[in-house]
């Protein structure tokens, strides 16, 4: 989204880390200048100020006018992370609390993003910018699964069977409460004991 | 008898929810259960023990649900239960205790109606990505978009840094140039 404004030393930027390595230089005279209008830009502290601002203000656009459009969130759920987006499936297995028909909020969430932007947490996400919801649909157990130990020539064998428990949430909702860098007044009293 | 005979006999299944549930609203899949019992054989004791004490506080808590009674004479307990999708499982409830029951009920009453199978995968989306999959041109330079191909320099082997033989080589030129011009 911000390609207008980079040259090449940002691009540059950009690919770091990747394995892949950036196009070769000798590739870069050969296409015509008539097509390709970049320019070189300085490197400067300022400048990288200035285009995180650039950045941050797109996203704010995008929040505030409401058109990031179906965002998606990392969310750590016992001790496993999922990937989801709303109207998604997550099978929770082992113990878990809740049962069909509750509706609970998740609220450690890694990363949200959206078609344009991601915006990753260190490592959560604070409670008051994002909202994902899920709600337990079915709790039933797992097929059964056998455990079957010999012991060759020992006359010993063993077997045991488990079913453990499954919970199907169905995540219904992930949205943005605020825009980024922009805290409300009081932060984190939602829901909270004191 | 192997895994693999096991799963062939068994089936496997994606994680599914029927008709949407819980988009919007939850409803839920249980419809009807029936408790089958003897009134006089010990095998029954257990179901009948339920049925005094924990049945009346099932059925005002689960509105929803069409609660059966169905004594059966000499013949083992069971129950039965009948979901929205068209589903149904039987439970063997023969001998066992009130609290077996009571478990047993819980677990018949927050099932979906579909059969259990091995699950293949514990989550399920219909959108599997929403800033596109991966590409090979992804973050790379957009000339070459425009390029045209068959281009020597793509078709080349990758160039890499020089080596540490060849600094050395270079170095050593360099350092026998000094000595001669000196």
């Amino acid at each position: 989204m911000l390609r207008e404004t980079r040259g090449k030393l940002s691009l540059a930027s950009q690919v770091r880390g990747l394995r892949t390595r950036a196009t070769p230089a000798v590739l870069r005279t050969s296409v015509q200048p008539s097509v390709v209008e970049q320019e070189v830009v300085e490197h400067t502290p300022e400048a990288e100020e200035e285009l995180t601002k650039y950045a941050i203000q797109r996203v704010n656009d995008q929040i505030g006018e409401n058109k990031h459009g179906r965002l998606f969130a990392v969310i750590y759920l016992q001790g496993k992370q999922h990937l989801v987006t709303a109207e998604d499936l997550v099978v929770v297995q082992g113990p878990f609390a809740p049962t069909i028909g509750d509706t609970f909020r998740l609220e450690k969430i890694l990363a949200v993003g959206g078609r344009d932007f991601t915006l990753l947490g260190r490592p959560l996400l604070h409670k008051d910018l994002v909202n994902v919801e899920a709600t337990v649909v079915e709790k039933s157990l797992s097929h059964c699964r056998i455990f079957f130990y010999n012991r060759r020539r020992k006359n010993s064998r063993k077997t045991k069977f488990e079913r453990e428990t499954h919970t199907l949430l169905r995540i219904h909702r992930v949205e943005l409460l605020h825009k980024v860098n922009e805290a409300p007044d009081i932060e984190g009293v939602d829901g909270r004991i004191f | 008898m192997t895994s693999q005979t096991w799963n062939r006999f068994w089936g496997s299944t994606f994680v599914k929810a029927p008709l949407q549930n819980g988009v919007g609203r939850y409803v839920q899949q249980l419809q009807r259960i029936t408790f089958k019992f003897c009134k006089t054989h010990g095998g029954s004791r257990g179901m009948r023990d339920f049925i005094e004490k924990d049945l009346i506080e099932f059925a005002r808590m689960n509105p929803g649900v069409v609660v059966y009674l169905k004594p059966r004479r000499h013949r083992s307990s069971c129950l039965k239960a009948e979901y929205l999708n068209g589903g149904e499982e039987y439970i063997s409830a023969h001998k066992q205790s009130s609290e077996e029951i009571k478990k047993w009920v819980e677990y018949l009453r927050t099932q979906s109606g579909y059969s259990v199978e091995r699950l293949r995968k514990y989550q399920h989306t219909d959108r599997p990505s929403i800033q596109g999959p991966w590409t090979p041109w992804m973050h790379r330079d957009q000339c070459i978009n425009i390029a045209e191909y068959p281009q020597e320099e793509l078709s080349c082997a990758v160039k890499r840094e020089k080596t540490a033989t060849q600094e050395l080589l270079e170095k050593s030129k360099i350092f026998v140039g000094v000595n001669n011009s000196s």
